[in-house]
């Protein structure tokens, strides 16, 4: 009987205007929306490749305190599907001594238009969403009601058929006539991603659009399951579409934009601007110190290529004298063992910013989570890896790497080697007074007769008195670093059970919500006037 | 006889459920907005005023040490938040709205990136111009799609047109009273919210935001007057309730949903611009060759002619022939991002929805406009700085008046009185300049009402009723 119900529904859904029209809005929609995806995926790819040239280029060291690589993380190409905020965030970091990886750098958006910003782009599932939650109210609002208002029902009823099962033969009828919609789409997205050259799955992302699958029927039943509640819950179909559709729009369009707005102006964060100037005021008093544990620096110790550190700690010299070399050699394990403690404090401020953004991401998704759209959303970029938990998934990878680089540096005793600033021959290099008689062309023999000549000469400066440019080594002559057995960076944990545990409390939601609301509607149902 | 029509489909209005939901939602959503807008107004203030004052501390410090450093120095400056932001805040946030510049050069403008937290995905703020645009918008098309298939459904037209009406004054009497009572809704949102934002104190009311207010309200009832016509055309077209209202959502989704979410994507195919990369490629590449010639001249010197009286007017030149490769490739790069800015402009106007918000950006001079407005205003200020110098360099006798973008050891190195220093001041667009940045979505949305109204009427004109 209920298959019976369901097939009429189902053929009645068919030839109505809403289905052609939900169809052809499907495909319409969904290709554009793929074709704009894949295309912002295909420039994120371009973007990678120069990053990873990049990357590749800034490993090609000749001291160990240069040994500060880039990590860049791949586009998600799942992000085709869910974008999530994969589109708002950096995509590598650049490790330093003197501080943990904060946030991720990078091009930020699809555009290199900065005004183009204030466009927000819709992914597949947005899409899905937002057309799929329209077809299923617009399949449902008018089960009850608009069959009382044709009489159908009360006939229908009048028959030896209990409620329960005209009911349960609706949501079948809606079933089979959505559902072939929903494969429909998710075809196209397959289709879409075979055919494109540019992009290529692994099973696991298979396995994860399957889920994503999953998460839309659960999704469509509850906003089918909403439709029917509505429906039963009043008399007029005129009514019952009103109340759908302003839910829709409340659900689709509202929530997104209140609950993001109303945790911006509720929890307040502070500005990142004022955490950058102290960071970095922190980091250059910290160095500050660290250099006085050199102590002074002895007579004949002189660098004429004036080196100094990057905030960041990394240092290369290939002019100095050999008493510069020793002494510079022996400060640094104390000096860069003070810097690496000083990037724990340095984190802690950073830490406590992160922290309190996330608590404002927290709040925003918690209240967005009043539709069942927005529970989608989450559900389906955290399956898709684009979502906040797999970014900070990576940060967390790359502070590891961090720590398991300085490690590496720490077992090797390379801090305290010359090889840890400079890659010339400490032996080969002028003394003071070699570098004197180098420069004067040999019109001054030592550095005691050029302070001589100063004495008797005032008024006159070095420029007076050289005749050769500074001494320098060919830095592209020196040889490379080997840096076979340094670790390398592992890349982010992440499998589909980690998503799914990610996702647990959304799936959970979304299954409890559509359970309940069919329980309302079925009571609603049974309890209907159908005169 | 047309007064009579509009009172009574009024009259069928009010007393509708739907009016009543929608006014629920409209007065839930506008006291939200408000009140929202109060805590985050008050913070972001505050938070550029702590800002500004530092970046004013620096400046202070600087000029007040030396001047030459002053010049010098690359430094950002960034526009305050807007007082009329509760109408819309046109998406500043993401907007460019921070200025890189030194006393020589402009060099450009981005987003700071700590305007937002970019942990949370990005959101419409709940201005005046989203309820406007989004629920309202969605409104009117559901007091619309029945207007004359509905009633042609349950037989009430075919009565009426009996009566001795025009059907032209029929039609008027509809479409008025549809634009009216979705006046009416909207009325009492934006006075709770007038009242929310009077009580707080955190927006100070003058002329200007006053007028603001009144033209904005003018632009809605055009945008109303918009969107009826579209949803009256809708039910007009279709011969059935449930036909003409997925034609109204159609209508809906594609001016909220899918114009402005592919503008990105159909800008960069239909305007292209060079890549950000290629152009730091070119200026490293043109300040290369600069560069190289420099040094060629440079070495050249003979040690006897190596005093800084000879050297400093040749890196003066060679720094300034740099400074202006520089910037002309920059100044190119940044007019066709505005170029490539407006054409997704011209795009989205196919969406009444995007030309409100257009429409209402320029009313409250914001957005675009102000972006346009500040860098050509930025620019012009930088000009002025440089030549205040000058006069200011001259006067110092122990300055080589040799002005090297990037080394102020040839300039004045004297502090002077910070008060006495030409800073920069946002000036707010005047009501002709903004005028002038809303005239084309002013005419499309007439246009577009005036099409979907004439072709309604003709067509209504033609109707069956039975």
């Amino acid at each position: 009987m209920i298959l019976s119900i369901a097939l009429k529904e189902f053929y009645t859904n068919l030839v109505s205007a809403r289905f052609v029209i939900g169809f052809l809005l499907c495909l319409l929609l969904i290709p554009l929306t793929l074709v704009v995806n894949i295309n912002d995926y295909k420039s994120k790819v371009t973007a990678y490749e120069t990053q990873k040239k990049e990357a590749a280029e800034k490993l090609k060291i000749r001291v160990w305190s240069y040994l500060q690589p880039r990590i860049v993380r791949p586009p998600e190409s799942l992000s085709i599907l869910s974008r999530g905020v994969s589109y708002q965030l950096g995509n590598y970091v650049d490790l330093t001594f003197t501080a943990k990886p904060f946030k991720a750098s990078g091009q930020t958006g699809t555009s290199d238009n900065p005004m183009m910003g204030t466009y927000f782009s819709v992914d597949f599932c947005t899409i899905l969403a937002i057309v799929l939650s329209l077809l299923a109210l617009l399949f449902t609002y008018d089960a009850c009601s608009g069959e009382r208002e044709q009489g159908t029902l009360k006939m229908l009823l009048s028959n030896s058929i209990p409620r329960s099962v005209v009911l349960l033969g609706k949501v079948l009828g809606a079933c089979l006539t959505l559902l072939p919609i929903i494969l429909f789409c998710y075809l196209l997205c397959a289709l879409a991603i075979l055919i494109s050259p540019d992009v290529a799955f692994s099973a696991d992302e298979w396995l994860r659009i399957g889920l994503v699958l999953l998460a839309s029927i659960f999704f469509f039943a509850t906003f089918a399951f909403l439709g029917l509640f509505v429906s039963s819950m009043f008399r007029h179909s005129a009514a019952s579409i009103i109340v759908c559709l302003l839910a829709w729009v409340f659900f689709l369009f509202v929530t997104p934009n209140v609950s993001g707005y109303v945790a911006d102006s509720l929890l307040e964060t502070p500005s990142e601007q004022a955490l950058a100037v102290n960071t970095n005021k922190f980091t250059s008093e910290k160095w500050k110190e660290a250099e006085k544990f050199r102590g002074e620096q002895p007579r004949g110790a002189f660098d004429w290529q004036y080196s100094r550190p990057t905030a960041g700690g990394a240092v290369e010299t290939s002019g100095a004298t050999p008493v510069f070399l020793e002494w510079y050699r022996q400060g640094n394990k104390v000096v860069y063992t003070h810097m690496i403690e000083s990037a724990e404090g340095r984190w802690l401020l950073e830490k406590e910013f992160l922290d309190r953004q996330d608590r404002q991401r927290l709040l925003a998704e918690r209240l967005s989570m009043v539709s069942p759209a927005q529970v989608f959303q989450l559900l389906s970029s955290s399956l898709c890896r684009t979502d906040v938990e797999s970014y900070k998934r990576f940060m967390e990878s790359t502070r590891r790497y961090r720590e398991e680089l300085i490690q590496y540096l720490r077992n090797g005793n390379l801090f305290d080697s010359y090889k840890f600033f400079t890659a010339v021959d400490p032996n080969v290099m002028m003394t003071t007074d070699e570098y004197y008689n180098y420069r004067t062309g040999g019109r001054i023999k030592t550095e005691a007769e050029f302070e001589q000549w100063l004495k008797d000469n005032p008024g006159k400066s070095w420029n007076s008195i050289y005749t050769r440019d500074r001494p320098s080594v060919d830095r592209a002559s020196l040889s490379l670093l080997d840096l076979s057995d340094v670790p390398r960076y592992k890349g982010v944990p992440g499998g589909v059970a980690l998503s799914l545990q990610d996702s647990l409390v959304e799936l959970a939601i979304l299954v409890c919500v559509s359970v309940m609301l069919f329980y309302l509607s079925f009571i609603a149902f049974l309890r209907y006037d159908v005169r | 006889m047309l007064s009579n029509i509009i009172l009574r489909e009024i009259h069928k209005h009010i007393l509708s459920f739907r009016l009543h939901l929608t006014m629920i939602l409209v007065l839930f959503l506008f006291g939200l907005g408000s009140v929202a807008f109060i805590k985050g107004h008050t913070a972001d203030r505050e938070s550029y005023d702590q800002c500004y004052s530092t970046y004013l501390e620096e400046e202070r410090g600087l000029a007040e040490k030396n001047l030459g450093d002053y010049m010098t120095n690359v430094r950002s400056l960034m526009l305050a938040p807007r007082n009329d932001a509760f109408i819309t805040d046109a998406k500043e946030k993401m907007m460019p709205n921070q200025f890189w510049y030194s006393g020589f050069f402009v060099s450009g403008f981005d987003v700071p990136r700590w305007a937002s937290n970019d942990l949370m995905k990005s959101f419409a703020e709940l201005s005046w111009v989203y309820i406007v645009s989004i629920i309202v918008g969605f409104a009117v098309l559901l007091f619309n799609y029945d207007l004359v298939s509905g009633d042609k459904e349950n037989g009430t037209l075919a009565l009426t047109v009996s009566y001795s009406v025009s059907r032209g004054v029929l039609l008027t009497g509809k479409y008025l009273s549809v634009i009216t009572v979705a006046m009416l809704v909207l009325l009492p949102g934006i006075v709770l919210s007038l009242i929310i934002l009077l009580v707080s104190g955190a927006v100070v009311f003058d002329w200007v935001l006053l007028a603001e207010i009144a033209i904005f309200l003018v632009g809605t009832a055009l945008f109303v007057a918009c969107m009826a016509a579209l949803g009256l055309l809708s039910s007009i077209i279709t011969t059935r309730l449930n036909v003409s209202l997925l034609v109204c959502l159609c209508i809906w989704l594609g001016s909220v949903v899918v114009v402005p979410n592919s503008a990105v994507f159909f800008t960069d195919k239909l305007f292209p611009i060079e890549s950000s990369q290629s152009v730091n490629e070119r200026i490293s590449q043109a300040k290369q060759t600069v560069d190289d010639r420099e040094n060629a001249t440079l070495y050249a010197l003979k040690v006897s002619d190596r005093s800084w009286e000879k050297i400093f007017p040749l890196i003066a030149k060679y720094a300034m022939e740099g400074l202006q490769a520089e910037k002309t490739i920059k100044d190119a790069w940044n007019n066709s991002l505005f170029r490539q800015f407006s054409g997704s402009r011209r795009l989205v106007a196919i969406s009444p929805v995007s030309l409100f918000e257009q429409l209402s950006e320029a009313v409250v001079g914001g957005g675009l406009v102000r972006l346009r407005k500040s860098w050509n205003d930025m620019n012009l200020y930088q000009s002025q700085l440089l030549e205040w110098f000058k006069g200011v360099d001259a006067n110092d006798p122990e300055s080589m008046h040799i002005y090297i973008p990037s080394n102020a050891s040839s300039m004045t190195w004297k502090g002077v009185n910070f008060a006495t220093v030409p800073q920069f001041q946002e000036r707010r667009a005047s009501f002709a300049e903004r005028l002038e940045g809303a005239r084309l979505s002013l005419a499309l949305l007439i246009l577009y009402t005036t099409i979907a109204f004439a072709l309604s009427f003709v067509l209504f004109v033609r109707y069956d009723v039975r």
